[in-house]
C-alpha cells in the first residue's frame, strides 16, 4: 500500500535486460472461435509500438491480453519476465500498476471529479499527503494541457479530447514502465488528434516508457511509433498462414509485398466491398 | 472478498445512497401496506364483533411477512436495479477494465461495499417498513374505521411476539445479500450497449423478486421449527 512496495515486484528487472514485453504462441479464443492465433513477438524496452489492422483483426484482445485483462487461451504473455498467467492474484495488481491504460473513449469513471480520476491510482496505490496528491495531480493535468479549472468538473462536462488527455493524465500518475494507447484519436477532429499525438511523442520523451498504440489512424502510427505491426482477421486466413502480415518501421510501410498491408496504408477499398456482399449472401 | 475492509469513503456513499435515500419510499410502502390491511380486514371482523383486534392481524402479518417481503421488493426495483445498471453501465463503457487495469479488484471495490450497505441496512429499513405499517394501520383503523384506539393498542400487543420480530429481521438479511448479489452479478456481466444495461437492471429485479419468494419460503419453514422447537407449548406455528 505504499510506493516502495508497489516497485518491488519488478524492480530486479528494472535495469535488467530482458525485453519489456515478450508474448510467446498466444491464441485467445471467445466461445471456440479463435480471435488471435499463433502470436510471437517480443517488444523491447522504450520501444513505441503501433499495432494496426482492420476492425475486428484482434487488436483490442491483443492490447488487453498484454496487460493481462484477457487471459489467453494458449501460450504466454510475459512482462519483464513474469508470465502474468502465473503469477499470483496477490502479485497481479502489483505487476498491473506498472501499466498505463488509455481506453479508447477514456473510461473515466462518471461517479467522480476529474481530479478524483486522476488521483485515483494514487489514492488507490500509494499512501500520501493531500498536499503532494494535489501536486501530483495538477503537474499531470498541466502535462496534458490541461487548466487546473478543469479539475472539479464531472467528466461528462468536458469534451471528447479533453477526456482523452484526463486519460492519459490518469495512465501516466503512476509513472508506468508500459503505456498502452487503444485508439487514442479516434472520434477526434484533426488538430486533436495531432495533440494527442504530440503527447504520446512527449510522454515517450519525458518518461522511460514502452508504448503500445492500437490505431486505424496511418498519420498516427507514422508519428508515434517504431515499429509497426498489422495484424489480419484470423477468419480470413489459412489455417497455417501468420496473423501478423507486417512487422517493420513505418517507413517501409509504403513498400510492404503484401498487397493487403499497402491496400490498408492507402485506405482503398479494392474487392472488399465484393467479399462483404460475398460473405453477407452466403 | 473481506480479506481487507473497503475503504469507509466508499461504504459512505453506498451507505448514503442504499439506506438513507430508500427511506422515504420503504417508509411509504409500510404506510400503505398497514392501511390497505387495515382497510381489508375490517368487514370480515366487523363481522363478528372483533374489530378491536384488527391490530393482531395487521401487525403480526407486517412483522413476520409483509415488511420484510415487501421492503425487499421496494429496494430490488429501487437499490437492486440501479445497482445493475450503474455496474453494467460500467462494464460496458471499460470502467471495470480501467479499475483492474489500474490494480484495483472491482470485486472489492464495487462489489462488497454495496454488499455490505445492502445486509446492513435492509433490515433496517425493514425494521422502518414494519413501523409505518404498524402506524398506518393503526391510524386507519382508529381515525376511518373509528375503533377504540386503547382497546385497540391493547390487543396488538397481545398477537405479535418477539419471535415475529426476529424471525422478519433475520428474513431481511437474506433479502439484503440476495439483492447485493443478485444486482452485481448481472451488472458485472452485462451486455453491451443500451438494451445490455436494460436487460441487466430488468433480470436484476426478477430474479431478486424470484429469489426473495423462494428463500422467504424456505427460511419461513426453518423459522417454524425453531419456533416449535423453542417453544413447544407455544400454541401454534409462526407461520
Amino acid at each position: 500500500m505504499n510506493a516502495t512496495a508497489t516497485q518491488t515486484p519488478l524492480e530486479d528487472d528494472a535495469a535488467g535486460s530482458k525485453p519489456s514485453i515478450e508474448v510467446r504462441d498466444l491464441t485467445v479464443a471467445f466461445g471456440g472461435q479463435p480471435i488471435l492465433k499463433d502470436i510471437n513477438l517480443t517488444i523491447a524496452r522504450g520501444q513505441t509500438l503501433a499495432i494496426i489492422g482492420e476492425s475486428g483483426c484482434g487488436k483490442t484482445v491483443f492490447m488487453k491480453t498484454l496487460v493481462g485483462l484477457i487471459a489467453p487461451t494458449i501460450g504466454s504473455v510475459s512482462f519483464c519476465g513474469k508470465d502474468l498467467a502465473k503469477v499470483s492474484q496477490v502479485e497481479l495488481p502489483s505487476i498491473r500498476r506498472r501499466f498505463g491504460f488509455v481506453f479508447q473513449n477514456a473510461a473515466l469513471f462518471d461517479s467522480m471529479s476529474i481530479f478524483d480520476n486522476v488521483a485515483f491510482p494514487l489514492t488507490q496505490n500509494e499512501r500520501i499527503s493531500d498536499d503532494e496528491l494535489d501536486e501530483r495531480v495538477f503537474k499531470h493535468l498541466h502535462e496534458v494541457g490541461l487548466p487546473s479549472a478543469v479539475a472539479h468538473k464531472r467528466p461528462s462536462e468536458i469534451s471528447g479530447g479533453m477526456r482523452k488527455r484526463v486519460g492519459l493524465a490518469r495512465a501516466l500518475i503512476l509513472k508506468p514502465d508500459l503505456i498502452v494507447y487503444d485508439e487514442p484519436t479516434t472520434g477526434l477532429d484533426p488538430i486533436m488528434s495531432d495533440v494527442i499525438n504530440e503527447l504520446i511523442l512527449d510522454t515517450r520523451r519525458r518518461y522511460p516508457v514502452t508504448s503500445v498504440v492500437v490505431t486505424h489512424d496511418m498519420h498516427t502510427a507514422r508519428k508515434v511509433s517504431d515499429r509497426v505491426l498489422m495484424f489480419f482477421p484470423r477468419a480470413r486466413i489459412g489455417e497455417d498462414d501468420s496473423q501478423i502480415l507486417f512487422d517493420g518501421s513505418p517507413s517501409d510501410l509504403e513498400h510492404a509485398d503484401d498487397r493487403r498491408v499497402r491496400q490498408f496504408v492507402r485506405g482503398e477499398a479494392g474487392d472488399r466491398l465484393n467479399e462483404l456482399t460475398r460473405e453477407a449472401g452466403s | 472478498m473481506f480479506t481487507r475492509l473497503p475503504r469507509p469513503g466508499t461504504v459512505l456513499i453506498n451507505f448514503y445512497q442504499i439506506g438513507v435515500l430508500s427511506l422515504p419510499v420503504v417508509a411509504l410502502t409500510g404506510t400503505f401496506i398497514g392501511m390497505v390491511l387495515a382497510n381489508q380486514s375490517y368487514r370480515q371482523f366487523q363481522a363478528i364483533g372483533l374489530e378491536s383486534h384488527l391490530g393482531v392481524i395487521i401487525n403480526t402479518s407486517l412483522v413476520r411477512e409483509l415488511g420484510p417481503v415487501l421492503a425487499a421488493t421496494m429496494l430490488a426495483g429501487r437499490v437492486g436495479s440501479a445497482m445493475a445498471a450503474v455496474l453494467g453501465t460500467m462494464r460496458v463503457t471499460e470502467q471495470i477494465d480501467a479499475l483492474t487495469a489500474m490494480g484495483a479488484d472491482p470485486i472489492h471495490y464495487l462489489v462488497v461495499p454495496r454488499f455490505l450497505a445492502c445486509i446492513l441496512l435492509i433490515p433496517a429499513l425493514t425494521i422502518m417498513a414494519d413501523f409505518m405499517g404498524i402506524v398506518g394501520g393503526y391510524f386507519y383503523s382508529v381515525i376511518i374505521w373509528d375503533i377504540d384506539h386503547a382497546a385497540y393498542l391493547n390487543h396488538s400487543r397481545e398477537g405479535v411476539v418477539g419471535f415475529d420480530l426476529f424471525g422478519g429481521i433475520f428474513k431481511s438479511f437474506f433479502f439484503g445479500a440476495i439483492i447485493a448479489l443478485v444486482s452485481c452479478y448481472q451488472g458485472f456481466n452485462c451486455e453491451p450497449g443500451a438494451e445490455g444495461v436494460g436487460k441487466a437492471a430488468t433480470s436484476s429485479f426478477v430474479l431478486s423478486f424470484v429469489l426473495i419468494l423462494a428463500i422467504d419460503l424456505l427460511l419461513n419453514i426453518l423459522l417454524d421449527q425453531v419456533y416449535v422447537a423453542l417453544y413447544p407449548s407455544g400454541g401454534g406455528s409462526l407461520i
